[in-house]
């Protein structure tokens, strides 16, 4: 079945408004009309917000006078229609062909007359709230279209369209890309933080910051204007953090778990441990400001844990306390802890035969950390 | 020397030791008997020496050891470290030599000696440690053809150690196997009923042996001279193997009494040294504790408590350190058995292995007396390590395609095996299927082994999630058989398992290597 791409349906749109194009090629006996109300829906005991939507007037039935298709687009439209944005669907079964651009689509049947008229409104549609996903959190004016298709050929026979308000309060694409991208600066932030976790900023700590901002953050690739903006940005900030400025690691991960979904956090910190681990040896302080900012971040310890296995090498690690690399924490029992030691010599004593001679070193070295632990925890 | 028709042809077994190795032949009624070397010891160092003077020669063994002191760059120790490592090469005369080759030479003095005392080694099987991966397994096989033997089998040293065992002494319930040899330390379990053994577990370590021990001696000496003269004891290769050996020296001591005292002689000047066991067993402490955790958890792989095992045997040399004993009895509640020599059983072992694997596949090449002695021995072995294949599940939190591990055969199945799983394809039109075998136990790509990759071709014009059906097998000579079909088409790869990464010699290599190997004169 075709399905119009968002861009036609924005200028089908636009031309419709503005009074010109497209509207002016339908048969006056197509006068459609739609309206949108909200509904409420109780499903597993919880009340589901959604809007239904009605048709009433005229349809002409397709030339072979089989089966119809309504189909409903819904664009926001409250920073005008120019800047129109569509609504997004998270259900595959809800996008519109390639994209994730919402598009519900129901069969309406076979038209009983050449032109069969709803005297009365019926409802063509019942559609979550939680289907969509619009561009931005808060009141959004809405633009419904409702289109109707011949379901052989996909001809559009008839079409509507109504605005209608709705208080969005889960946060909308647009904000999440921003979030995102703000997350992203933050990133640097806490990249930074790492890098002069020892009160001195490596070449190699500063290249690998750049290189990532530069692969990572979007404005880089806007513009020669924006790229400047940011690397001034950031020129800036190492001069700051030369001339002794702190960075407030509280603040900038209490904001980044404000914004960023937990995947993001762990890109961040993952981005903090290549930058710990770039002059080649990963100091005490590094490894705790790591800590911190993992703790800070609500990423839990096992994760953290995991992480620092993958991304550093304990051989690097100038870590006092060995709880630290092996996993074992002060509110761990002597049984968890034995627990934890021997799951992790279990593994790690599987990958001292590994090919690749770096994992055979970093094997080699977790297996005498793990026996130091024991140890240290437990004998 | 008799010619080669007159001699016995034996069935034989062999320990490569990281620090000794010795060779065991079947008596005509089927036990094992252990042949001494030229030397007339039963216990041959694994220490290879290539003479200076004369080039033509190869010195393995005692004289080796001896050698070693004069000139330490032209001699070889603990080769079996690095066997299977691709990047492990010795330069000697402006000739490379890798771990196989170099226990090749130890394999053909153990086979030259052997023929000095009338026999004829025909099939033989070598032990090699419980965690030895295939690749270390292929490259002490191949070593073995270098040398010219006839390898019939692997066998693992603490499975051959409780076969001897369970052959010589009555040995009923779970028994634990614990093999601390010169270089490797391995823990079997397994469940035995007089003549009948089923391995349920093993666990490995290869940088845990008697050369550590020596090590943590070595760094005392180094130590304590320093404290006195604040000046190094060694500076040159030859004080090190000449102190390497002291060290060893001095474990074996305080094995036995509760100090040992020496005077060492350094640059700086010399001194009395005295060193007790109670520093030793400091030193050694961690290397304890490690051997601690592989305890427990070859315990908890066999879900077993220690007041559960019926009784432990003790294998290899290190298992005479005090402290090795005190802390098995501290932890299982009873003294381990040292019922037999533990340093020969694993070679006696291996040496009543090759008589079962002979009889299991070429039965009528077995003599009849050999076959009554070992007709009562029934072994039940595992797969010592997980294999999997490399697949792109989708993942359940993030929707997102990940190239995982995922384990086919696990670790510890008994033998002989066979498991089968269904994988699908993953995108429309697919025509190809990149299959690769892997060995490790994690579901993180980057931690296994690859050790063979193939390609399936498939059928075009397909939709994605077609069923491909992966069945691995294992037989009880631990070859694997890796069998991938596309079920709807039919169309199918066989993978005949070889090794081609590291460790992996062709066969025309082999031929080559052998040929150059027998124009070698090792004594």
């Amino acid at each position: 079945m075709q399905v119009e791409g968002f861009e036609q349906l924005k200028s089908w749109i636009w031309g419709k408004l503005k009074g010109t194009g497209l509207f002016e090629h339908h048969r006056p006996e197509n006068q459609l009309d739609c309206s949108v109300s909200p509904a409420a829906e109780n499903h597993q005991q919880k009340q589901k917000d959604g809007f239904v939507v009605k048709i009433k007037g005229s349809i002409r039935a397709p030339k072979d006078r089989r089966h119809t298709v309504a189909q409903i687009v819904i664009t926001d439209v409250t920073d005008g229609i120019s800047k129109a944005k569509p609504a997004h669907s998270s259900l595959e079964r809800w996008q519109m062909n390639d994209s994730s651009v919402f598009c519900y689509s129901t069969e309406l049947g076979r038209l009983p007359k050449a032109v069969t008229k709803l005297a009365d409104w019926i409802t063509v549609a019942k559609i979550n709230a939680d289907w969509l996903t619009l561009p931005r959190r808060g009141k959004r004016d809405l633009l419904l279209v409702v289109s109707i298709l011949a379901g052989k050929s996909g001809e559009k026979i008839a079409s509507t369209y109504c605005n209608f308000i709705y208080e969005n309060s889960a946060l909308g694409y647009v904000d999440l890309q921003e979030n995102i991208e703000h997350a992203k600066i933050l990133a640097i932030t806490l990249a930074f933080a790492v890098a002069i976790a020892d009160n001195d900023l490596a070449d190699c700590e500063l290249e690998l910051i750049k290189s990532w901002a530069q692969t990572n953050i979007a404005a880089f690739n806007e513009s020669n204007r924006s790229k400047r903006r940011l690397e001034k940005a950031l020129n800036r900030t190492v001069s700051l953090l030369n001339q002794g400025r702190q960075i407030d690691i509280p603040s900038v991960c209490s904001e980044i778990v404000r914004i960023a979904v937990q995947e993001q956090r762990r890109d961040i910190l993952q981005l903090c441990m290549y930058v710990a681990k770039a002059t080649g040896t990963v100091t005490e302080g590094k490894f705790n400001t790591l800590s911190d900012i993992a703790e800070r971040l609500e990423i839990d310890k096992g994760q953290f844990f995991a992480m620092t296995e993958r991304f550093l090498p304990p051989d690097i690690c100038q870590v006092k306390d060995i709880g630290l690399l092996v996993g074992i924490t002060s509110d761990m029992t002597k049984d968890q802890a034995r627990e934890r030691l021997n799951k992790q010599y279990r593994k790690w004593s599987s990958r001292v035969t590994n090919f690749d001679p770096e994992i055979r070193r970093q094997a080699a070295s977790m297996l005498k950390y793990i026996a130091k632990a024991r140890r240290e925890y437990i004998e | 020397m008799a010619n080669n028709d007159s001699k016995k042809s034996a069935i034989a077994g062999i320990d490569l030791g990281t620090t000794f190795s010795s060779l065991a032949v079947l008596n005509a009624i089927g036990k094992p008997e252990i042949v001494p070397n030229s030397e007339g010891e039963r216990l041959t160092p694994s220490a290879i020496f290539f003479d200076e003077e004369n080039s033509g020669v190869i010195r393995v063994g005692l004289e080796a050891i001896n050698c070693r002191r004069l000139n330490p760059k032209r001699s070889v120790r603990w080769v079996k470290r690095h066997m299977g490592d691709a990047s492990y090469r010795i330069n000697i005369d402006a000739r490379d030599w890798t771990a196989v080759e170099l226990s090749a030479l130890i394999l053909k003095k153990l086979k030259e000696d052997c023929s000095v005392q009338n026999y004829r080694v025909q099939d033989v099987v070598i032990s090699v440690p419980a965690h030895f991966d295939e690749v270390r397994r292929k490259a002490t096989m191949d070593a073995g053809a270098i040398a010219g033997l006839n390898v019939i089998g692997i066998v693992n040293e603490p499975v051959a150690a409780a076969l001897y065992y369970t052959t010589n002494c009555t040995v009923f319930g779970k028994v634990l196997a614990y093999d601390l040899g010169g270089g490797t330390f391995d823990v079997t379990i397994m469940d035995v009923k007089d003549h009948k053994m089923d391995i349920i577990c093993s666990q490995g370590d290869h940088e845990l042996g008697g050369i550590d021990f020596d090590k943590k001696i070595l760094e005392i000496l180094e130590q304590k001279y320093k404290d006195k003269f604040a000046a190094e004891l060694i500076s040159s290769e030859e004080e090190r193997a000449k102190y390497e050996d002291e060290a060893e020296d001095i474990k074996k001591t305080l094995s036995r009494r509760k100090a040992s005292k020496n005077i060492i002689y350094g640059e700086a000047g010399s001194m009395k040294i005295e060193i007790t066991r109670e520093m030793f067993e400091d030193a050694i402490s961690p290397l304890i504790s490690r051997i601690g955790i592989m305890l427990e958890v070859a315990l908890e792989e066999a879900k077993l408590k220690p007041s559960q095992i019926d009784k432990i045997l003790l294998v290899g040399g290190s298992s005479r350190i005090p402290v090795v004993q005190q802390r098995l009895e501290k932890m299982f509640g009873f003294k381990p058995e040292i019922a037999v020599n533990v340093d020969e059983c694993v070679t006696l072992g291996a040496a009543i292995h090759a008589g079962l694997t002979l009889a299991r596949e070429n039965p009528d090449a077995l003599p009849a007396g050999i076959a009554t002695g070992l007709k009562h021995i029934r072994l039940t072995d595992v797969c010592n390590h997980s294999y999997g294949t490399i697949c792109a599940p989708i993942d359940k939190k993030t929707g997102k395609r990940v190239v995982e591990n995922r384990i086919i055969l696990e670790k510890n199945t008994p033998l002989p095996c066979q498991v089968a799983k269904t994988f699908y394809t993953v995108s429309e039109g697919q025509t190809e299927l990149e299959i690769t075998i892997t060995q490790g136990e994690d579901s993180d790509v980057k931690f296994v082994n690859r050790i063979a990759t193939h390609k399936l071709k498939l059928p075009p014009g397909r939709p994605a999630e077609c069923p491909i059906k992966v069945t691995y097998s294992y037989d009880v000579n631990q070859r694997m058989h890796c069998y991938f079909e596309d079920v709807q088409s039919g169309r199918a790869v066989e993978v005949k398992f070889s090794l081609d990464r590291q460790g992996d010699m062709k066969q025309q290599d082999l031929k080559e290597k052998a040929e150059h190997l027998r124009s070698v004169k090792v004594q």
